[in-house]
């Protein structure tokens, strides 16, 4: 087993999860693989306000989806540092990386590539109408054998 | 051998997973639903077999394009489709409302906007105001806020605010403002997002909004307004809003920078790379102003789809511009939306739907004129931020010239107090392209728009109406009138 993986959503403000994944890597004597997930789905929907509703071109479109990219990205990787760097002033090598796309398939990748033991899949605080639409599962759980994957609220 | 692909498994319950694949043609089959409905019932008293035809594919229409069945471009060509196939209007008068003037005219500014992104002039203008007035924390918001209205006086206020979006990025950013903490951080995109919206309704230029509801009123009732009449109504407005806007959002944001002298080295740095005008640009900006006065000017006598249109070719013909340049920055689609709904609202105006509509609405709710204005301009605020700005004048405005005959109020009254409502959308992050570009900074929460953006909303309501009734009568825009 070669780490414990955490996957955060960008805009999550997780301490406790972060706290936990790196104890639990220290524990184990292995690194902490932190991954932070940028959503795909503000992007899109900017792109449809623009185009559909505001009726500016591709070319206007694409480049404020462009920044905005750019933006979430370089956030993104200055939160990871962050979190490699706590990690690491806690006595556990760390590295950082960002993804973008769904939380928990994202999750499933990361442990299968890096052979993990652990993961801790931070997923953002659902809503009661959230909870109440999906009968308390606010997050698809990931399951995998041998891998022990724990799911916390923001 | 290639690997095959990971199996994603839907845990999700099976009712979920199920109504999210069937959504959407069940919004479709209940639009056919609809429209069957509004068939199939006894024809009401008063409404022709024509205007009860109309009235179900005008419910088929606003139903889709309330709920983004379809986009929203391809319900007006529905819309287009339907009025031949079912009787309501012949198809070559049908079509024959594609080339309505407005939608010419939108084609016209659009391109000409494209030109002024293009060519970088409007960059160039805005990093100029920014730098010459942005020196302290409280101008520099103020200019952002007063720069992005300007624009949105000379064209799209979506385009504005796309344009506008990097450079306020980069201010925030240099003057290290935290996402989510700042409050000037979140008072600079309200301003950008505000500031376009407000600034949108002031003239026919900053949205598609005016010439739809000015196409729709000359079909109808062959009224009109000039380029100069509308401003004269709207700028008012546009001015106590924009001082109201401030007060609003310094009231929720307290500035919170000491010193902005950051932001002037990052403008320059901008201006430097922009170089010194050149003769495209030059050439552009002396035909935008030649073109303007002509629309103040000639635009009654020549034609405000003219004179657009006549300064495209020059364009052209001065090699400022290519066709590939401009197909990137005009979406075509915005021809077929506002040629549908023009012809849609004209078929419900003809066939005696519209007064039937107003008949049995408006009329059992207001008694005057006055009454009538407040809740058109309501519903307006109210639907714009839940639809798009141009569905909410495709569904109002033939409703409202049905209003204005049965109430005997000047019908040119109708199409001010539908397009300029329906852009002031302030409240929701998606709700309108400016607020969804100033919400992805990052910045901005939802609260952040949605409690302040309420307040500005009803403020806006109330100062639209204090205007109808005291400032529009005094230029001979009389809303007097009762049933």
């Amino acid at each position: 087993m070669n780490g414990v993986v955490l996957v955060i959503p960008l805009g999550a403000q997780a301490p406790g999860a972060e706290a936990y994944a790196i104890e639990r890597a220290r524990d184990a004597g292995v690194p902490l693989v932190v991954v932070v997930v940028v959503g795909s789905e503000l992007t899109r929907r900017v792109a449809h306000t623009l185009t559909d509703e505001g009726w500016v071109g591709e070319w206007v479109s694409d480049g404020v989806v462009a920044i905005v990219e750019r933006e979430q990205r370089a956030e993104a990787e200055a939160y990871g540092r962050a979190v490699a760097a706590r990690a690491a002033e806690a006595g556990v090598a760390a590295s950082a990386c960002v993804e973008t796309g769904d939380p928990g398939d994202i999750c499933l990748r990361a442990v299968k590539e890096c052979n993990a033991a652990a993961a801790v899949l931070v997923t953002e605080k659902p809503s009661w109408v959230t909870r109440f639409l999906s009968r308390g599962a606010a997050v698809r759980l990931p399951t995998l054998a041998g891998c022990d994957i724990r799911v916390m609220d923001d | 051998m290639p690997t095959p692909p990971d199996i994603v498994i839907d845990t999700r319950p099976l009712w979920m997973v199920l109504v999210s694949r069937s959504l959407r043609p069940l919004l479709v089959a209940i639009g056919i639903g609809l429209y069957g409905l509004v068939l199939a019932l006894p024809a009401p008293e008063g409404l022709s077999v024509a205007g009860q035809k109309a009235l179900a594919i005008f419910a088929l229409c606003v139903f889709y394009w309330v709920f983004d069945v379809l986009p929203l471009m391809v319900t007006g060509v529905l819309a287009i489709i339907m009025l031949p196939l079912t009787g309501v209007m012949p198809a070559t008068k049908a079509y024959a409302l594609f080339g309505n003037e407005a939608v010419f005219f939108i084609l016209g500014v659009f391109i000409l906007a494209a030109c002024l992104m293009k060519s970088g002039l409007s960059t160039r203008l805005a990093l100029t105001i920014l730098r010459r007035f942005g020196k302290s924390p409280r101008m520099l918001l103020t200019s952002v806020l007063i720069l992005n209205a300007v624009m949105s006086f000379l064209m799209s206020e979506h385009a504005v605010a796309a344009m506008n979006f990097p450079i306020v990025l980069e201010i925030v950013a240099v003057l290290g403002l935290r996402r989510g903490r700042s409050n000037y951080g979140k008072a600079m995109f309200l301003a950008l997002a505000w500031g376009t919206t407000i600034g949108g309704v002031a003239t026919m230029l900053g949205g598609a909004r005016a010439p739809l509801a000015i196409g729709m009123l000359r079909e109808s009732t062959g009224l009109s307004f000039s380029f100069a009449e509308w401003s004269v109504a709207i700028l008012p407005l546009v001015v106590v809003l924009l001082a109201i806007c401030y007060c609003v959002i310094v009231a929720f944001f307290p500035i919170d920078v000491e010193d902005v002298r950051a932001a002037d080295a990052v403008l320059r740095a901008k201006s430097l790379a922009l170089g010194r005008m050149r003769y495209t640009e030059g050439a552009i900006a002396g035909i935008m102003l030649i073109t303007l006065a002509a629309w103040i000017v000639g635009g009654e006598e020549f034609g405000l789809a003219n004179i657009a249109l006549g300064a495209v070719v020059v364009l052209f013909v001065l090699g400022l511009v290519t066709w590939r340049e401009v197909e990137g920055y005009v979406n075509w689609g915005v021809l077929l939306m506002y040629g549908g709904a023009i012809s849609l609202g004209s078929a419900i105006n003809q066939s005696g739907a519209a007064a039937w509509i107003a008949q049995v609405t408006i009329t059992r709710w207001a008694t005057s004129g006055t009454e009538v204005i407040a809740v058109l301009s309501l519903l307006g605020i109210v639907l714009t931020e839940a639809m798009s700005n141009s569905a909410v004048v495709a569904l109002l405005m033939p409703v409202s010239l049905g209003i204005a005959a049965a109430y005997g109020m000047d019908p040119r009254v109708m199409a001010l107090t539908i397009a300029v409502p329906a852009g002031l959308g302030y409240t929701l992050p998606i709700g309108t392209p400016a607020n969804a570009i100033a919400y992805s900074s990052g910045h901005l929460t939802t609260r952040d728009m949605v409690v302040p953006g309420i307040l500005l909303a009803v403020v806006s309501w109330i100062t639209f109406n204090a205007l109808a009734n005291w400032y529009w009568p005094l230029i001979g825009l009389h809303i007097t009138g009762s049933r």
